[in-house]
């Protein structure tokens, strides 16, 4: 098992330093190309939910990165230093075409194998937990053979 | 992200690198802006060097289509790779977007179009 924590102020420019030291993780730990890209994409919608809408860009709120790894499974944790209101992430709509946003709990749902929210005990704020299955992704190496 | 332009006869070229997300979305937009001031209104973006794509950048771009429909213009895409595809397979934008292979057959299109 491997783990990586992070931590990062809320400002915009956080999250490219996070994209940058997220995705050395999983490179250094040879996870399959089309998982790190998802794994990627969600984080990333996690990490910009918590800094717009769980820290509000408040600079002096952190946002916790937690990446742990083992054979079958990838898990990774995003948590905020906001309220804590996790009543209203659970379910959401897919967004109108049109609209300009609302997709990146659609996206996380879509790409991730399982998605949880919890109010954080360390933080007092939001944690949301994603979950990967690296089986799926060895399975569909092999039948690319 | 790295926006570059050049213009084929009627239609603006940019060419997008590197990553489209909350950080650079506006960029997009101002850059957007500035063509359709300059009196283009046929622009194509060539995404073959976009590395990233997120629900921010995805709204960045549901927004210059707007801009641009709104202008009565036209907005084409080409050059995606795979795994941005994807992302606009899975929120269904590639039915509102026109997305060609390659940039060539983009272009082509327009002239196709002039024609008729």
């Amino acid at each position: 098992m491997s783990f990586i924590k992070l931590t990062y102020s809320s400002v915009i420019k956080s999250e490219q330093y996070m994209y940058d030291d997220v995705k050395a993780f999983l490179v250094d730990k040879s996870i399959d190309a089309r998982l790190i890209n998802n794994i990627m994409l969600s984080v990333s919608e996690a990490f910009t939910n918590a800094l717009l809408h769980g820290n509000q860009s408040d600079p002096n709120k952190s946002i916790h990165i937690s990446i742990t790894t083992n054979n079958d499974e990838i898990i990774a944790d995003i948590t905020d230093e906001g309220s804590g209101d996790v009543e209203h992430l659970g379910s959401h709509e897919e967004a109108d075409l049109w609209q300009e946003g609302g997709r990146g709990m659609m996206l996380i749902k879509r790409i991730s194998r399982e998605v949880a929210f919890s109010k954080s005990i360390k933080t007092g704020g939001t944690q949301v937990t994603i979950k990967f299955d690296r089986n799926k992704y060895k399975h569909k190496v092999e039948q690319n053979i | 992200m790295e926006l570059t332009r050049r213009d084929e006869d009627m239609v603006a070229v940019l060419s997008l690198s590197g990553r489209l997300d909350l950080a650079n979305g506006n960029t997009l937009k101002d850059e957007i802006k500035t063509v359709l001031d300059s009196g283009k209104t046929a622009i194509h973006l060539c995404m073959k060097d976009l590395e990233f794509v997120n629900s921010s950048g995805l709204g960045a771009m549901v927004s210059i289509m707007k801009e641009i429909r709104l202008r009565r213009g036209r907005l084409t895409l080409s050059d995606m790779a795979d795994y941005v595809r994807e992302v606009f397979d899975i929120t269904q934008l590639s039915h509102i977007f026109e997305i060609f292979p390659t940039e060539e057959e983009a272009l082509h299109s327009y002239q196709t179009a002039a024609q008729i």
